[in-house]
């Protein structure tokens, strides 16, 4: 199969997951719709207006790795209970192809929380620079953590567990590390460790984009969660279990 | 020509494990037809037909299917077959028609062609009143079928299907096996794992039966049936001792019955003793099981 058709595939996987559930089953749009925006709603009522800025770059952050995390329990189900991995595996459909329709399909059950946040964002600052911002931070954010979910997923033994490591995953990578709140926020002892998940860069240069800048040099946060993302898609291609030894 | 589907000294360990999923298994299956894999729960068919569909690594030896080879060779092996995985199940949304046509078009056809071989496999195989119908308000009859129908839809020269009727009540087997050798006829060969003596003998041109990781007997039906040195079976539930039995040939014990593997003479005359005695006793001709039975039990004597 050629890499047209690799890409055809992809396309027609991802509607297959994702839009032909929602026409039947609009109940799976409703979590990543509705969790940002409790998240929201909850930091504007402990803290009030001013909150709003991060807790709007936060929120977006968090929908892209809900994102990519929520392949960790997807693609697990597809492989241990449908095994429609296994089929896809013995069939002309590339492992990356596979990878991508999954990707992407998550993608598109978060658009419509992506899009309203997006917009909100862009209400701070309305301009060019902020608009790419958005869009390579949402490709980059997006393409890493679901590289890293996909590689994980591969990996799991039961479905239970995949559901549990997604939570856990999302955890880490949106709740924990600066992502709501500014790095300065940070104890001293624990800045290093801050500075460790990508979804901390991804949250300064959103921020900066917006005029909320920090001490982080932003080139320095664009470097690293750019080669997170080489990294989580090199260890998405060639370690993700397709076929078992 | 090549082989259609051939294993040479295949071995497989899984990783963790001191224990051989498959030691040292060699058949080939020599023309198109359908090839059965016949063994108990765990006697490693599934693990066979994953390496053979590429989606495991063998520990050794070779597997060769249309002639090329499944872990040098794998993405041509890919081009060329398609498989129904055991136990699998249906997206619950989405409907048999979706199942087929998306899942042909991410195989790489175009729409117009996924289109009309959606609809002749849908016919096919007896599903178009339940085209536009959700899996999830399917039968499991229906659903499976749904599922044969993505693997048998990709007219593959070679479809791998484990367990294709497992859980499946007499009447639906019996409808997906027309539907298999109906398919073999039209389009391709078949290599289908099973534990249904039955089945294996209704639908197998040729058959490899494994136990405990290895092959115990393969060949024809007819060729495995001249294994069993007894042509008839005579199954009797009282009025013998195990003992009164034995002199008539080889005793075993099924489903709380006495049966009894026995040549022509013999069988005609545990039937008139069994008559004279006023107890029932059927006689039939040695079935795949008898020879199935025989081959379990030998290869547990040998352990």
């Amino acid at each position: 199969m050629s890499r047209l058709q690799n890409l055809k595939a992809v396309f027609v996987l991802a509607y297959m997951f994702s839009i032909l559930w929602i026409i039947r089953n609009l109940l799976s749009l409703i979590y990543l719709f509705f969790a940002p925006f409790t998240v929201l709603f909850l930091l504007y009522a402990l803290v009030g207006s001013e909150v709003l800025p991060y807790a709007l770059v936060g929120a977006y952050v968090m929908t892209l790795v809900q994102a990519g995390t929520g392949i960790i329990g997807d693609a697990a189900w597809h492989r241990l209970e449908l095994k429609f991995q296994d089929i896809m595996v013995a069939s002309p459909v590339s492992a990356t192809a596979y990878m991508l329709a999954e990707a992407l399909s998550e993608l598109l059950y978060a658009s419509p929380a992506l899009l309203i946040l997006s917009t909100l964002i862009l209400q701070l600052k309305l301009d060019v620079f902020t608009f790419t911002t958005l869009l390579a931070i949402t490709l980059l954010v997006w393409l890493s953590t679901s590289a890293l979910g996909f590689f994980i997923s591969t990996y799991m033994p039961n479905i239970r567990n995949a559901w549990q490591i997604s939570l856990l995953v999302g955890l880490i990578l949106a709740v924990l590390p600066p992502v709501f709140y500014p790095i300065e926020r940070v104890p001293e002892p624990l800045l290093w460790l801050a500075y460790i998940p990508p979804t901390t860069h991804a949250a300064i240069i959103l921020r900066d984009s917006i005029g909320l800048t920090s001490s982080m040099n932003v080139t320095y946060s664009w470097l690293i969660l750019l080669a997170y993302t080489i990294a989580f898609l090199l260890l998405a291609t060639y370690r993700a279990r397709w076929r078992e030894k | 020509m090549a082989e259609v589907f051939k294993c040479t000294n295949l071995t497989k360990i899984y990783g963790g494990s001191e224990k051989r999923a498959l030691h040292d298994v060699s058949f080939k299956m020599p023309s198109s037809g359908i090839l059965t894999l016949l063994g108990r729960n765990g006697a490693g068919k599934t693990t066979l037909l994953r390496i053979a569909t590429t989606q495991l690594l063998p520990t050794s030896g070779s597997v060769s299917v249309l002639g090329l080879d499944v872990v040098s060779e794998a993405k041509k092996v890919r081009e060329r077959i398609s498989v129904l995985p055991q136990e699998s199940r249906t997206f619950p949304p989405l409907t048999p028609w979706d199942h087929i046509y998306y899942t042909l078009l991410a195989r790489g056809l175009n729409r117009v062609e996924a289109r009309a071989r959606a609809k002749k496999v849908l016919e096919d195989l007896e599903l178009v009143e339940y085209a536009t119908v959700p899996a999830d308000k399917l039968s499991g009859g229906l659903r499976q079928r749904t599922l044969l129908a993505m693997a048998l839809s990709a007219y593959a020269e070679l479809v791998f299907l484990d367990e294709p009727t497992l859980g499946l009540d007499a009447v639906n087997q019996r409808k997906i096996w027309s539907l298999i050798r109906e398919y073999c006829k039209k389009y391709g060969s078949v290599v289908l794992t099973t534990n249904s003596l039955n089945e294996a003998e209704v639908l197998s041109d040729y058959v490899v039966v494994l136990n405990q990781g290895r092959v115990a007997a393969q060949g024809t039906v007819d060729e495995l049936k001249a294994m069993v040195p007894y042509r008839f079976r005579v199954d009797v539930s009282e009025g013998f001792s195990r003992e009164e039995l034995s002199s008539y040939g080889k005793v075993v014990e099924v489903g709380g019955k006495m049966r009894v593997l026995l040549d022509e003479a013999g069988a005609k005359d545990l039937a008139w003793d069994a008559v004279k005695r006023r107890v029932s006793a059927s006689v039939s001709p040695t079935t795949l099981e008898d020879v199935f039975i025989d081959l379990v039990q030998q290869g547990a004597q040998d352990e």
